[in-house]
């Protein structure tokens, strides 16, 4: 699982990570990477394959909080991908 | 022993409430949000379903909008401290607790408040007449309103007093803290701005637990700054719900236990314990009647009461009857004020207050009728009307 999406809030992580589970895709809850923010709390990791469906899933759901999201790449490196809304 | 003292606080709890509990501390343990590892997730995803579960019992629409505190009082301070300003002018209930009161006196004082309060009228002691002639001549900034009476079970006519609150623009604040889990609550319908409710009471939660529902749009300073596991490189608070208003370690064993009285009530059915509650409470009603010398206060059941059932016996003091039940017939009630003298000033029961019964889901019908039992011998043997 390449793509890490961040929310404000825990409380947003739990929320697209239960939409995700009812929708059948596969998400990681994992620590927001340091290389990304000196953060400490978490963030989601899901398939590059499922990344379009999530975003749509969470658009859907009428997720009002920003998402960021970030492609690892070799290296730890992340590149930012989109926000949304 | 019959425990009749559920709106002090509910018991016996659902066995599953205490086995939340009791998995946390044993099992989980980690704080929620903080840390990255699998345990503070678990405890994350407790907070998380017991929001879920609270906005499905309330028909309110966004669970990241339910703010957790520990208690209704933490909640009304919250609601109350962080929305008023300066020289606002406020309205409030006839049955008001002292977890309205006291934050509006203080707040009387400090930011020169000027509070109203409604007089007791026919409509289950809300005077709508007044109340809709206050809001038109009146610039109210904000009304807080009791939504059932801690003191004699009367449900406030929200369905009627709301809508006028907002048509003159007028922010409202209800204190659940007896209806959630005690009354079908349809927030999206009733659209309160702030809905405060306790989670020992009705919802089976332990003690130390409790929230508020902000309505969108609506946001309160925050009570307390501190850390929220969010934007830890920040030295100002996060903006964003829920965090911004849920600073330091929460309570995530008891929110854990909340989670699951919150299941229980949606299994069970809200409807059918209030159902369950008020047939207990019709019974108290209808035996006290019988018993010379009670006078019970507030409405029956039928007539916009839940089951919190308040009498006096003739001059007795109910502090005596209180222990009188507690002593000879080891049922445990509640007596005196209630935290609400202001409830009890406009029932005309201030300073002695009242007797409270209040049954619950666990009650059966053979304690109700071993309480009016003793309260007959009690009145004096075989006294009936
Ligand atoms: C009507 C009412 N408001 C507020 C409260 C305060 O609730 P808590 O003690 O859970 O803060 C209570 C109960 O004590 C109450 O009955």
């Amino acid at each position: 699982m390449n793509i890490y999406l961040l929310f404000p809030s825990i409380h947003n992580v739990m929320a697209a990570e239960d939409l995700c589970t009812g929708a059948a895709i596969a998400t990681d809850m994992r620590p927001v990477p340091r290389e990304i923010s000196s953060d400490c709390g978490m963030c989601l990791a899901c398939r590059e394959e499922d990344r379009e469906k999530i975003q749509k899933l969470l658009r859907q759901a009428g997720f009002s909080c920003p998402v960021h999201l970030y492609r690892a790449e070799p290296g730890r490196k992340f590149t930012f991908l989109t926000a949304i809304p | 022993m019959i425990y009749l003292d559920n709106a002090a606080t509910s018991f016996p709890k659902p066995p599953e409430v205490a086995a939340a509990c009791l998995d946390y501390l044993e099992n989980i343990g980690a704080s929620p949000g903080r840390s990255g590892h699998r345990a503070a997730a678990a405890a994350g995803r407790i907070l998380y379903r017991t929001r879920k579960g609270l906005a499905e019992l309330f028909n309110f629409p966004d669970p990241g909008r339910i703010i957790f505190s520990e208690n209704a009082t933490g909640a009304l301070n919250l609601a109350l401290f962080g929305l008023l300003k300066k020289g606002d002018r406020v309205l409030t209930g006839p049955l008001e607790h002292n977890s309205v009161m006291r934050p509006l006196r203080r707040l009387e004082g400090t930011l020169g408040l000027t509070i109203d309060i409604l007089p007791t009228g026919t409509e289950s002691h809300y005077d709508l007449e007044t109340l809709a002639r206050w809001t038109r001549e009146r610039n109210y900034r904000l009304a807080v309103f009791n939504h059932v009476s801690n003191v004699t079970g009367t449900i406030a006519p929200l369905d009627k007093i709301l809508p006028l609150l907002r048509e003159h623009g007028i922010l409202s604040v209800v204190d659940g803290a007896q209806s959630a889990g005690t009354l079908a609550i349809d927030l999206q319908r009733l659209r309160p701005d702030v809905f405060c409710f306790t989670g020992h009471k009705g919802l089976f939660g332990p003690p130390g637990t409790g929230g508020l529902c902000l309505w969108e749009g609506i946001e309160p300073e925050p009570l307390r700054l501190g850390g929220t596991g969010s934007r830890s490189e920040a030295e100002l608070q996060p903006e964003f719900l829920p965090d911004r208003h849920e600073s330091g370690t929460p309570n995530t064993m008891g929110l854990a236990g909340l989670g699951a009285g919150v299941n229980f009530i949606l299994k069970i059915g809200q409807e059918k314990i209030t159902a369950h509650e008020r047939g207990l409470a019709a019974i108290l009603h209808r035996g006290l009647a019988e018993i010379s010398g009670v006078k019970v206060f507030g409405p029956r059941p039928a007539d916009r009461g839940l089951a919190v059932v308040s009498f006096t016996l003739n001059d007795a003091s109910p502090a005596e009857i209180g222990f009188r039940l507690d002593r000879e017939f080891s049922i445990l009630t509640r007596v005196g004020l209630h935290c609400a003298p202001r409830a009890h000033r406009s029932l005309g029961t201030f300073p002695t207050g009242t007797v409270r019964l209040a049954p619950g889901w666990f009650n059966r019908k053979e304690e109700i009728e071993a309480v009016l039992s003793a309260i007959e011998r009690i009145a004096g043997r075989g006294k009936r009307k």
